[in-house]
């Protein structure tokens, strides 16, 4: 295993440069890295300019594997859908993915994931986190783990975000003991963006101005006298908050032409693909967009029909906008989900919880682009090959945005194995 | 409010003031003084492992600010300040003296018992909630008003079910963890005894060796059979329940065929309860029998043996982590840190520190306030926060020579403690064979006691079965004497004989069957006479393995001892080393600089980072004093009192006390009436306006570690420009902002915004800036004292202590 197999996107060189960063800025946050989290080698070079993005688009409820990406021909649990071609030949997926389909070349599939929890807010948590809770553990959930890990100190937004359409959002709770730096931040795509980030009522933007300044004055007087990285932690805070105000148009996809807008789409789903889109050119480190509702006990056929096309027709145009501005090199996008659906076909055409043997499906940086890793048998009952579950995936998204996860975090001299230390990567699936 | 007239209103102020302020008790202490008191021990300790510069005390105001916020979790007001100052001012020479009195003072205030339990509550409930915080502060309030003992509130946290109502509050410990035994293990281990024991749930601790599973399922053991009783009764309200269950059982995941061993309610430090009695049938162990609707209440609790164990006095892993958790509480650093990883990979900064704070802890008994008393008097405490001049400075007397001295006599000394180590180990291993020994002997029993259940259980099963087979044969029997009565009636020979013949096989039968009824009757009895003995024969043995454990105990406590000379032996030869190299590094430089040479550059680089680890290994010790984030209630409670918040309330709170009661400032449980009825309106006005509101952004989530510091963009934006925040900087009801627009000097006004804010004087060019800004905007004259105000209220010398 050489260095660069860990570096599919980007130069050797950015594993460095954040490195460099991140040891000033993890001490000036009052928490300092023990180790290095990046699997580079430490090389030479010029600082780098691109960063790696994590998309998340989360399908709420468990989409039926059947209906995606894993689409069986028996008549008797197949489902009515038939599969069909993708741009990668061999590779089939449900009709109800006409356009996706178009992209897969773009693309790897997981279709051997198997995992043991079949409840909703369990099973959630274990794909997002790469472990199992215990009762008495919470370990920070993938995006938490991606901002520390692609932190960079001069960085004006938030590092992890979930999406939303209207409104505007606050804090989450999902960095566990990573701290709530690194918990994400719900950002708005229309007219809201960040909370607070507008000035109080009736105050002038010359007299928010005169106060930052008293306040830096303030400040100096006292920085004068002692210092710490704390105390500058807590002074920059208000600068990077600051720069963010000034960016809220960043959160505003009305920004975008008409062209832009029409092609993502006015759904809900597409709003929150384009400002993801705009995130990502911005470099942010994690963003997740929440699909919900894949919980069909009931007529699955129908409500896929109709919950696929909603999902296929803007997320394939999302990795083709990527593309072709140059971001999907740099930005790994996981379509994920908590569990897939039974083979069997209850009394209410509905299929129910599975989590037995389902799919994933990544697309982007740091992947082997048309990949299709495991498989299950003719009927989707058992995994019949390479079976994988949540603690391989975890260490496999890391590893694809070169993030070291074999490594350790150093929390105020607690010490946290960034992912499951008895597992690894699918390296298989690794570019 | 309004109608009073401005004069009247600052002379009630005042008197209101003065009243707040009052000691809460004139009672004095009877401790019997120790020849040397605790504060001094202390210094004594921390000078003999300091060899930098000495460090001063810290400034006037620096002290002021930072023993409000540590004693009664805000910053002193402007009259307080000032008032303070002037009394320093007047007589410098009795400055030591003068700051007793405002330790002493801040300790009889109710405002302490107030805060404190705010301290004591995160601790505990790590901002878990079910029962609300406000319950559960206010039962620590309460204790803490009444002076009990810190240990027996801790006891009544494990002990508590939340049955009885003046005690409910204190069940939230396990209620808002939702009685889930491995988060209660976990946080016992964690909270009382200062041990994350959390890995060792599936296997020997990975990274900490003195972590054994055993004491992770020791301590499970004990509340494994603790359960969340939600009674349909008394309103769905969740209460602890108990089962009374066979023990348990753990494997290790990484020798997963090795035997399974079987979990003995032990603490750490070998602490562990009485041999637990058997019952002969299960229904004996329970006072009463869980069921869907009866909370299960077992003759002998294992929870109550623990709430007793946990917080003993003998019990030391939790004196150490009590003390240390106190410590930390004051000085922002543990003795041992993190405060829940005391083991011997993470070496407390000094182990005849936390030894002699644990055993005080323990003489005072476990009295908050004399205790914190004694660290605010240290120096420790005390010192500056700035670091010294290293530039004129030429290193400890002796120099190098002096410094590998010491290295060797602390390498002689660390092998003189080897040999006891080794024997103490021995004794231990010896002592754990004993305890296997006993512990097989009661483990035997037990099987034969389960064996002789079984049987029994068995045997009256089957006497079961022939008693109801009895009862049909006398059914028979019966109905045959009444067909005889009847025949013989009607005079039916034939029948009759036949009949008869029926009988006599009934009568053998019956025979039969009451022999085999009655035999089994015996059996039965022999039976339960046998559990019985064998419970008492284990009872008996279990005294031996108790007395075995208490032989461990006292082997561990002097390996602790020990262990404690190694760790403070290693501990100061790493500091000595660090300061070697600062000096090597020095000397190498001041020769490159000498020969001008090229590496000078370097080299200065090289020393800049040698000094950042003498200074942090100075702070670490305790020699420098470290810069501390103020803690989300400190933020609030600083924040609503500089803004002075408390103001109104104070006025409106004092008039409704008058308008009940007869006010009488003779008589003084009257004035301490007032003063908890004035404080109270205060803190319930806290909470409502500032508190939830700043802890919600500089807390860390709940059930996380509360000791972390963090910057988030968010609470900039908060303090920013949040709509409620903005708000407290209107002027209204004699708070800061009116209070400052009324001064029309500009230095009186810079002066009473600084004390209000920073607790301290500005300085002529602070006041210079002021007068400028004031100038500048002097249309719009509110707009620029609210933008004053937020300047320093956003300033980094707000958020931190010094």
């Amino acid at each position: 295993m050489t260095g660069n197999q860990y570096t599919p996107c980007g130069t050797i060189d950015h594993g460095l440069a954040r490195r460099q960063f991140m040891g000033e800025f993890l001490t000036g946050a009052g928490t300092i890295a023990g180790t290095s989290l990046f699997s580079h080698p430490i090389g030479a070079g010029e600082i780098a300019r691109q960063s790696r993005s994590v998309v998340v688009v989360f399908l709420n409820g468990g989409i039926s594997q059947f209906e995606s990406w894993d689409p069986k021909s028996d008549l008797e649990t197949g489902g009515p859908f038939r599969s069909i071609a993708t741009s990668v030949p061999g590779i089939h997926v449900s009709e109800l993915l006409p356009r996706t389909a178009q992209q897969m070349h773009h693309m790897a599939l997981v279709r051997s994931v198997s995992t043991d929890l079949d409840d909703h807010g369990l099973a959630n948590n274990l794909v997002r986190s790469g472990r199992m809770t215990r009762s008495a553990t919470e370990y920070p959930e993938l995006g938490a783990v991606v901002a520390r890990g692609l932190e960079r100190p001069d960085f004006p937004l938030p590092g992890h975000i979930t999406t939303m359409v209207g409104g505007v959002g606050g804090r989450a709770n999902n960095a566990a003991y990573l701290g709530p730096r690194y918990a994400s931040v719900a950002v708005g795509a229309e007219n809201g963006g960040i909370v607070n980030t507008q000035l109080p009522e009736g105050m002038t933007v010359a007299v928010d101005s005169r106060r930052h300044d008293w306040r830096r004055f303030v400040n100096s007087r006292h920085r004068s006298r002692v210092q710490s990285a704390e105390m500058d932690a807590y002074t920059q805070s208000y600068e990077q908050a600051l720069r963010l105000m000034e960016r809220r148009e960043l959160f505003d996809i009305s920004q975008e032409t008409d062209t832009v807008q029409q092609a993502y789409g006015k759904s809900e789903f597409g709003k929150q693909l384009l400002l993801a889109r705009r995130l990502v050119e911005q470099e942010v480190p994690f963003i997740e967009i929440q699909h919900a509702g894949w919980d069909f006990h009931h007529n699955n056929f129908e409500f896929h029909l109709h919950y696929v096309a909603d999902f296929d027709s803007p997320f394939a145009h999302f990795l083709t906008d990527l593309a072709q501005r140059g971001l999907l090199e740099r930005t790994l996008v996981i379509v994920m989900t908590e569990f897939g659906r039974t083979p069997s076909i209850n009394a209410g055409y509905g299929r129910d919880h599975y989590p037995k043997a389902w799919s994933i499906a990544a697309a982007g940086c740091g992947i082997q682009h048309g990949a299709v890793i495991g498989s299950t048998d003719a009927k989707g009952v058992e995994v019949t090959d390479r079976k994988v579950d949540h603690r391989h995936l975890f260490h496999t998204w890391l590893r694809a945005v070169g993030i070291d996860s074999s490594s350790q975090f150093d929390i105020g001299g607690r010490k946290f194995p960034i992912a499951d230390p008895a597992f690894g990567p699918i390296e298989e699936l690794l570019a | 409010m309004n109608t009073i007239p401005q004069p009247r209103l600052l002379f009630l102020l005042l008197a209101i003031l003065a009243l707040l302020f009052l000691p809460a008790s004139a009672v004095a202490q009877h401790t019997p003084a120790p020849a040397e008191p605790l504060s001094h021990r202390i210094d004594a300790i921390l000078n003999t492992i300091h060899l930098g510069p000495p460090v001063p005390l810290t400034g006037d105001a620096e002290f002021h600010r930072r023993i409000y916020l540590d004693l009664v979790g805000r910053g002193p007001t402007a009259e307080e300040s000032a008032e303070f100052f002037r009394r320093i001012e007047t007589a410098p020479a009795d400055r030591a003296a003068i700051r007793e009195a405002v330790i002493d003072d801040l300790l009889s205030r109710s405002e302490f018992s107030r805060y404190y339990a705010k301290v004591l509550e995160v601790m505990f409930t790590e901002r878990r909630e079910n029962i609300g915080t406000l319950e559960f502060r206010e039962f620590i309030r309460r204790w803490l008003a009444e002076r009990r003992p810190l240990n027996e509130l801790c006891t009544e946290i494990l002990a508590a079910d939340g049955t009885d109502e003046d005690f409910r509050a204190a069940a939230g410990f396990i209620l808002n963890r939702q009685a889930d035994p491995n988060l209660v293990t976990r946080d016992i281990g964690r909270i009382f005894f200062g041990r994350d024991i959390q890995c060792a749930q599936c296997h020997d601790h990975p990274l900490v060796a003195d972590y054994e599973q055993s004491e992770y399922f020791g301590i499970l053991s004990f509340v494994n059979r603790t359960y969340l009783f939600t009674d349909e009764k008394r309103g769905n309200k969740p209460f602890l329940g108990e089962k009374s269950e066979a023990p348990l059982e753990f494997a290790s995941v990484f020798r997963p065929t090795a035997p399974r061993s079987i979990a003995q309610p032990v603490l750490p430090m070998s602490l562990a309860m009485d041999a637990e009695p058997d019952f002969v049938d299960p229904t004996d162990a329970y006072l009463v029998a869980p069921e869907k609707d009866k909370r299960g209440v077992p003759r002998y609790s294992r929870r109550q043996q623990l709430a007793v164990l946990a917080t003993h006095p003998e019990n030391h892993a939790f004196n150490r982590n009590l003390a240390n958790r106190l410590w930390a509480a004051m000085m922002g650093q543990g003795v041992v840190h993190p405060v829940d990883m005391h083991h011997s990979e993470n070496p407390p900064a000094s182990a005849a520190l936390l030894r002699l704070l644990a055993h005080e802890l323990v003489a005072s008994q476990y009295d908050l306030r004399s205790f914190l008393r004694q660290i605010a008097r240290s120096h420790a405490w005390q010192r500056s926060v700035m670091v010294p001049d290293l530039q004129n400075w030429d290193g400890p007397p002796g120099g190098k020579p002096a410094l590998a001295e010491m290295l060797t006599q602390i390498d002689a000394q660390h092998a003189a403690l080897l040999p006891t180590l080794t024997q103490l180990d021995q004794e231990l291993s010896a002592a754990a064979e004993q305890l296997q020994k006993a512990q097989a002997d009661v483990s035997r029993l037990q099987t034969q006691l389960d064996d002789a259940r079984k049987r029994l259980q068995q045997i009256s099963e089957q006497h079961n079965s022939d008693s109801a087979k009895l009862t049909q044969i006398r059914d028979s029997h019966t109905r045959q004497l009444q067909l005889i009565e009847s025949l013989r009636t009607a005079q039916n020979e034939a029948e009759l004989n036949a009949a008869n013949e029926v009988k006599s096989s009934l009568d053998q039968q019956l025979d039969q069957q009451e022999e085999v009824v009655e035999n089994a009757g015996y059996k039965i009895e022999g039976l339960r006479n046998r559990i019985l003995a064998l419970a008492n024969r284990k009872l008996a043995l279990g005294e031996f393995v108790v007395e075995a454990r208490g032989v461990q105990r006292g082997i561990r406590k002097r390996m602790l001892q020990q262990m404690d000379l190694q760790a403070d032996l290693s501990q100061q030869k790493s500091r000595i080393g660090i300061l070697m190299q600062w000096l090597e590094s020095r000397n190498r430089l001041e020769q490159a600089q000498a020969s001008e040479s090229s590496q000078s550059a370097e080299l200065s680089a090289g020393l800049e980072l040698r000094e950042t680890e003498l200074v942090e290994s100075w702070r670490q010790s305790f020699a420098i004093r470290r810069i501390r984030p103020l803690n989300p209630e400190q933020m609030s409670s600083a924040t609503y009192f500089a803004l002075e918040m408390h103001r109104p309330v104070i006025v409106r709170a004092t008039e409704e006390w008058r308008s009940g009661n007869h006010e009488n400032p003779a008589d003084h449980d009257n004035v301490l009436r007032q003063q908890e009825f004035v404080t109270t309106a205060v803190a319930v006005n806290l909470w409502d306006t500032v508190e939830d509101l700043v802890v919600t952004r500089f807390a860390a989530p709940a059930g996380a570690p509360q000791d972390s510091f963090f910057a988030t963009v968010d609470q900039a934006l908060m303090i920013q420009n949040d709509a409620t925040f903005q708000g407290w900087l209107k002027a209204s009801d004699g708070n800061l902002i009116q209070r400052l627009e009324a001064i029309a000097e500009p230095e009186q006004l810079a002066i009473q915004l600084y004390l209000a804010v920073l607790a301290r004087m500005p300085d002529p060019d602070e006041v210079q800036m002021v007068h400028d800004l004031l100038l500048q905007g002097a249309s719009e004259r509110t707009a620029v004292i609210q933008e004053l105000v937020w300047g320093l209220l956003a300033s980094s010398e707000f958020r931190f202590s010094m």
